[in-house]
């Protein structure tokens, strides 16, 4: 078994990769002094995974939505199903199905190896039946409801919706009531068997652990498996937007926007993109800068106002949003302002400051262990490596971020969605 | 080793709780201010912490806090306001990194706190009144702050419940005020709350990490000795241990799923009243998923997605919230009652009582894992009359009975059911 050590001497943090016989990759990273360890299981499978083919065979296309069914399913099983056997160990169990990964996850401050146990055993045992997965439908429904109630996700949908013509990523994570009816016990078989093989899975745990625990429970539970070669078909569709302003009437106090930039897609593997991208937001219109005071006075914003860089497998998008009354004002000064750093540079004090900032949440971030377990599987899909990100803080330049700021933020691929 | 916290005495009524770890990367600190709820100031003193928080005299605009918090490596400083039973806290917390990742010499930690401090003692004035302009742009993201809980339906139907079913109790005060409250508030008023809390508010201090224990309390001492505290404002929260009688709230709005929401009188007369079997009892009824509510309301009868049950301990009031279709409200209230109703018959397992106690002695022994645990941990009680640790607290919730918690269960009474429907 090939065991990789990687160590930060600055950070004073060591992890472990290992190749697991089985196929599967495992990370490990052992926190001195914690009680609490956090496993995340995870595959690199989500909700826009929605046409795929294997092992060179015809391409298939799934109901939306079907990933996270098989997330609540994956729980159950033809004896105690998995949360019934955590209420045994005291652990805190769940899963999330976001739209290029599902994980499922637990932590816990005792009885780590029985928990790791539970989690390899019941990912690794699909069981569904008919009777079982209409159950669901009922369940999974409230679901889709409960956050069609919520007007931060629709104003974020709505934006999507107006990005993407084709890209899945335009649909809810959990599909819709109808696209829901149409999965059955068959089709989850045929989700489940391509997309939780080893060689697409990672296992990460950080905590209270150590190499030799989770290689025990490990080589206990886990099978070789071959590989399956997948290939994950995204629609085709061209660089720009289906429409510049969408808007929806949902009764909210204050209206909601979100105001996107629809980019081009990029390698997760260059980091210095994505460094940029946060730092130039933090340019744009953080509060160190005259611009988000004067947004502030002239009444455009108020304290909900932030920014997302909102990327994944097939999208990438930079986000600002908020709550306005005057969302298209909004819109023209965030254009203007970017117009006026795209001109004129960045001033390298704030840069400097900033850096520092981003340089200061790198560190907070290898204090709790859920960040770390779940920051590994990220970088495993993304392939990265842990410390990777915080060395690309060290040496991003001022350079870096005004070249992206000069090759994002196309006005024409510009979206307003708003919520009132 | 793992509970150590010292407890240091600042000035009357201030007391300040050092936790010295070498455990994190970060450390952490909070300056939690109490009064009472309903002293018609509330408004004022949830504008005041945001206020304070947002620029002082050594750093007067925004950008140039925001780019003094930047060099302090991203520390960041928070304002809150909290309703812990009939008391409002009003918060600043702070975190930053530890002093061994700063990449010049110099103490991040203590100069961090000094710049929080500073928030408190040396705000940006005019005379004896806070800046207008600031007040002004304050007060409209405080109105929009208050507006907005509006927009979560299911915080919004908790909301409405609390306010119907405590409508006669000072709990039913918004922690916030209301709009019309902050929108007459001026500077002078800012000012004279501000005042009053330096010179009468139990103030409580938590600084966590690795960190000069000396020079630390002697900075904050320092700041303190300004304020002649003589009378500290005494705290209080009436228990109401059982429900008069029942009542249904219905409101409609256009949803796509209806909320749920029940309130229950937990039987208690203070905040430590028997608490390890309410919240025991509680955490059986709707905790985790081995939860009666979890394995039958949403499992077996696949009436919802979410259906759960909340204590407030320093209110003695017990929430189930859930979010259903309109033809099936009635199906789910009467699921919910009685899945109390079996606790009281004593028609559960040891099993169940064995996972929720493993459940929650396992999240009580993980507290200590982070700064923010630790703080929120020692925070949390500011208004109780005893402080405890979380392995006493484990000790006494796994000390409890089944019988103890039937007990507990047969003095849950429901007091009010609220519904917003589409």
């Amino acid at each position: 078994m090939e065991i990789q050590t990687l160590t930060n001497e600055f950070l004073q943090e060591t992890y472990h990769k290992i190749n697991h016989p089985s196929g599967l990759t495992v990370y490990v990273l052992p926190k001195e002094g914690y009680q609490t360890t956090y496993a995340v299981f995870g595959t690199d499978y989500g909700s826009v995974d929605t046409r795929f083919s294997t092992n060179g065979g015809k391409e298939i296309e799934v109901p939306e939505g079907i990933a996270h069914f098989l997330e609540h399913k994956l729980f159950e099983s033809e004896e105690l199903d998995a949360f019934e056997r955590y209420a045994k160990t005291g652990a805190s169990a769940n899963a999330y199905t976001s739209f290029d990964k599902t994980c499922y996850l637990f932590s816990c401050s005792d009885n780590f190896e029985e928990s790791l146990r539970i989690l390899l055993d019941f990912v690794k045992h699909p069981y569904f039946t008919e009777q079982t997965v209409e159950k669901e439908q009922g369940i999974i429904g409230q679901e889709i409801k409960m956050y069609q109630d919520n007007p931060d996700w629709e104003v974020l949908f709505s934006l999507l919706r107006a990005a993407y013509k084709e890209n899945p990523v335009r649909i809810d994570i959990a599909g819709t009531v109808e696209s829901i009816a149409q999965i059955d016990a068959q089709l989850l078989y045929d989700c489940y068997n391509t997309f939780y093989n080893n060689s697409n899975m990672v296992l990460a745990v950080a905590g209270n652990v150590t190499v030799e625990q989770v290689m025990k429970i490990a080589d206990e539970l886990l099978e070789k498996e071959e590989r399956v070669e997948i290939v994950k078909s995204l629609p085709q569709e061209d660089d720009g937007i289906v429409t510049s302003y969408t808007e929806k009437e949902m009764h909210v106090e204050v209206p909601k926007f979100n105001l996107g930039f629809k980019e081009k897609l990029f390698d997760p593997k260059d980091l210095r993109y994505s460094i940029a991208v946060s730092i130039a937001l933090d340019l744009i219109c953080s509060k160190t800068t005259d611009f988000y005071a004067e947004l502030l006075e002239k009444e455009l914003i108020n304290s909900s106002f932030g920014t997302e860089h909102f990327w994944g497998r097939g999208f990438n998008m930079i986000i600002f949003g908020g709550e306005s009354e005057k969302p298209e004002e909004v819109k023209s000064a965030i254009l203007e302002r970017i117009a006026f750093l795209k001109e004129n540079g960045v001033e390298n004090e704030a840069f400097e400051a900033i850096r520092r900032k981003k340089y200061g949440n790198e560190v907070k971030c290898f204090n709790d262990v859920d960040a770390l377990a779940n920051g590994m599987v990220n970088m495993h899909f993304s392939g990265y490596g842990l410390f990777d990100i915080f060395d690309a803080y060290r040496s991003i330049t001022k350079k870096d971020v005004e070249d992206v700021i000069k090759s994002s933020f196309d006005e024409s691929k510009c979206i307003l969605s708003v919520i009132k | 080793m793992k509970d150590s916290i010292k407890s240091i005495k600042i000035a009357k009524g201030v007391s300040l709780k050092l936790f010295q770890t070498k455990s994190f990367k970060t450390a952490q600190a909070s300056i939690s201010i109490a009064m009472p709820l309903n002293d018609g100031k509330n408004a004022a003193r949830a504008l005041l912490i945001y206020l304070l928080a947002r620029t002082n005299r050594d750093y007067p605009t925004i950008k140039e806090m925001g780019t003094r918090l930047n060099m302090l490596y991203g520390s960041s400083i928070s304002p809150s306001v909290i309703k812990s039973g009939e008391t409002q806290i009003i918060r600043l917390s702070l975190e930053c990194i530890d002093d061994k990742f700063a990449l010049e010499n110099g103490s991040i930690i203590y100069d961090s706190l000094s710049l929080m401090l500073d928030m408190l003692f040396k705000p940006n004035l005019d005379g004896k009144k806070f800046r207008d302009e600031d007040v002004k742009r304050e007060k409209r993201l405080m109105v929009q702050r208050i507006l907005s809980l509006n927009d979560d339906k299911i915080a919004y139907a908790a909301n409405r419940l609390i306010e119907e079913m405590c409508k006669d109790e000072v709990y039913s005060v918004k922690k916030y005020g209301t709009v019309e409250e902050v929108e007459a508030l001026t500077g002078e008023d800012i000012f004279s709350a501000f005042m009053q809390v330096l010179l009468e508010a139990p103030i409580q201090i938590n600084v966590v990490g690795n960190f000069d224990e000396e020079k630390i309390t002697e900075l904050i001492k320092e700041r303190f000795a300004v304020a002649e505290r003589n009378n500290v404002a005494e705290l209080h929260t009436e228990f109401l241990s059982e429900a008069y009688e029942e009542r249904t709230v219905r409101e409609a709005q256009e949803l796509n799923q209806c909320k749920l929401v029940m309130g229950f009188r937990a039987g208690m007369t203070y905040d430590l009243d028997n608490y390890p079997a309410v919240k025991l009892m509680t955490d059986i009824l709707g905790g985790g998923t081995y939860s009666k509510l979890f394995m039958n309301v949403r499992e077996k009868l696949s009436l919802c997605y979410y259906c759960s049950c909340f204590l407030d301990r320093n209110k003695g009031i017990i929430l189930v919230q859930s979010g259903v279709e309109k033809d099936r409200i009635d199906q789910t209230v009467k699921a919910i009652r009685n899945e109390l109703e079996q606790i009281v018959l004593g028609n559960f397992d040891d099993e169940v009582i064995r996972s929720a106690k493993l459940s929650l002695s396992d999240s009580l022994d993980g507290v200590f894992d982070s700064p923010e645990g630790i703080d929120g941990w020692y925070s949390s009680q500011q208004t109780s009359s005893t402080v405890k640790t979380p392995s006493q607290v484990k000790e006494e919730i796994n000390a409890v009975t089944k019988e103890e918690i039937m007990t507990a269960a047969s003095f849950v009474t429901l007091d009010t059911i609220y519904i917003l429907e589409n």
